[in-house]
């Protein structure tokens, strides 16, 4: 096992009280919380948008040691819809902003819009982008130059089912090809099913983590940090208690033969 | 409210919003009907509600009662304080009243906030205070009817479960009619009594919600997505007779599930 981010003790005023976290290179890890409990923050603290005193470690080095212009080839961040575009359109943006050589640059945006399906919104004007199409954007220009971790907030909120799946299936594919850790926030722990590893965050410090399909049958403790388990997660957990059904169901179909065999 | 043959682009729309009651609305790009309902824009010659014909008096009042508050959108806000905020609410809508400060605390006491967020700025509130104070505001020109789309988004659990019992207490103890506007179907089915689905600029179905979701082949033809409590209940009925009723409850459906097994 390789980290590539350690984070170590953390604090900031009431938010965080020595959070620990450690990422581990090349996996998809979901961080959740309540509302308030630090999420964003923490992101933009990743991200240096926020400098706090503090033991965060990339690789081996400080983050506070590398130059900015450095750590942001290695880190990208999306919060959704704050960005601020140089050009008209989402094509020439991806041009202005990537630094590859130009037959590199080509094939890796070439890549990028075919696999996020933005290729209809390459030449629309960015004033007419939807929320869905600027959170899209946003990703494809965190990829263009070739990060090795995306830090995402919250995209859950702008994206539909569909898109979240194509997106998360991207990035994986652009994990597997090129190397990439995917650090995502959310209130939502459906999201968390596609992920490696979940942590989740409540007053001020890691509450539970771990591999999502474990971590999401401690009912209890979801349920007291104010955050809904997925359905069907909820559903089989209850059912066990009950004797019901003996295992932990996330296919509809897969639970209803189960009860009813 | 009955509104019938509104103009709408190529289309008449003939639909009811319950009075005291939660609605709901589902749809793609649903300003159109959204405005029809706020009794803005209407290319009708005739205003017809309930049956009856609508003066221009009878109009503006009707109006001046109805508030939409899309809590999605990213609002700039200009005023300082909260008390600013709200204080500015009262000047642009012209409300007549003697003492403005007693109708700002009222409304914060509905929404279970308390004065001293009045010397706040907006934007250091939290994501639930946010929501709250956008609902006091909309509440200081006694609406009878509100229409409040994404309410729902960005809470958590437990602020969730604080929106709704306050929409309750809105609508049972202040006879408010609410409007519900979200694409998120699980949450509409939970919390609405009667649902519009909108496409294509008609109206493809209204009516009692709960009886509109087992309509599950035709909401699938068109593109609506069934809410997981519905989707689960209907394969155990379709695949295993287990005539299970359909609940908006995940304890109710355990305990349907243990008496028919």
């Amino acid at each position: 096992m390789e980290v590539i981010l350690n984070i170590n003790d953390l604090k900031l005023g009431n938010l965080f009280n020595n959070l620990s976290i450690y990422i581990e290179k090349n996996k998809f890890i979901v961080i959740s919380g309540p509302n308030n409990c630090g999420k964003t923050t923490l992101l933009r603290i990743l991200s240096r948008e926020i400098e706090i005193p503090g033991n965060i470690i990339l690789y081996d080095k400080n983050i506070y040691d590398y130059k900015i212009e450095d750590y942001l080839k290695e880190v990208r961040c999306v919060i959704p819809q704050e960005i601020l575009f140089n050009e008209n359109n989402l094509e020439d943006e991806l041009n202005f902003q990537s630094e590859l050589e130009e037959s590199d640059k080509k094939i890796l945006i070439n890549y990028i819009v075919k696999g996020l399906k933005i290729k209809r919104i390459l030449n629309k004007d960015i004033e007419t982008l939807s929320p869905d199409e600027i959170v899209l954007s946003q990703i494809a220009l965190a990829l263009v130059n070739h990060p090795k971790i995306i830090l995402l907030d919250n995209i859950d909120n702008y994206l539909n089912i569909k898109e979240l799946e194509n997106t998360y299936n991207f990035l994986k594919d652009f994990r597997d090809k090129f190397g990439l850790t995917i650090i995502m926030t959310t209130l939502d722990l459906n999201q968390s099913l596609y992920s490696d590893y979940l942590y989740i965050i409540n007053n001020s410090k890691v509450i539970l983590s771990g591999e999502p399909i474990t971590i999401l049958q401690r009912d209890n403790i979801i349920n007291k940090a104010g955050l809904f388990l997925p359905f069907m997660l909820d559903l089989s957990v209850k059912l066990r208690d009950y004797e019901i059904i003996n295992s932990i169901y996330l296919d509809k179909y897969k639970m209803v033969d189960e009860i009813w065999k | 409210m009955i509104f019938n043959d509104y103009k709408y682009k190529d289309n008449l729309l003939n639909f009811t919003i319950k009075q005291n009651e939660i609605n709901g609305i589902i749809g793609k790009e649903t300003s159109g009907l959204i405005r029809i309902i706020k009794l803005k824009n209407i290319s009708n010659e005739k205003i017809i509600i309930n049956n009856n014909e609508i003066d221009k008096a009878k109009l503006n009042y009707l109006r001046s009662k109805i508030v939409y508050v899309n809590f999605e959108k990213k609002e700039t806000i200009y005023q300082q304080t909260i008390y600013d905020l709200l204080f500015y609410e009262i000047i642009s809508r012209k409300l007549k009243l003697k003492n403005p400060l007693k109708k700002i605390q009222e409304s914060l006491k509905i929404v279970g906030l308390s004065d001293e967020i009045l010397i706040r700025n907006y934007y250091s509130l939290s994501t639930s205070e946010k929501k709250l104070v956008l609902l006091a505001k909309a509440l200081l020109c006694n609406p009878e009817l509100l229409i409040l789309e994404n309410i729902f988004k960005f809470l958590d659990m437990k602020n969730e479960k604080r929106i709704v019992m306050l929409l309750n207490k809105m609508k049972d103890q202040y006879q408010k009619t609410i409007i519900i506007v979200s694409n998120n179907t699980d949450k509409i089915y939970k919390y609405t009594s009667h649902l519009i689905i909108f496409k294509n600029e008609k109206i493809l179905i209204e009516g009692n919600t709960i009886n509109i979701f087992q309509r599950i082949s035709f909401l699938t033809k068109n593109k609506i997505e069934i809410p997981e409590i519905v989707e689960f209940t209907y394969l155990a009925n379709k695949q295993k007779k287990a005539n299970l009723e359909y609940h908006k409850d995940i304890r109710d459906i355990i305990k349907d599930i243990y008496k028919h097994i």
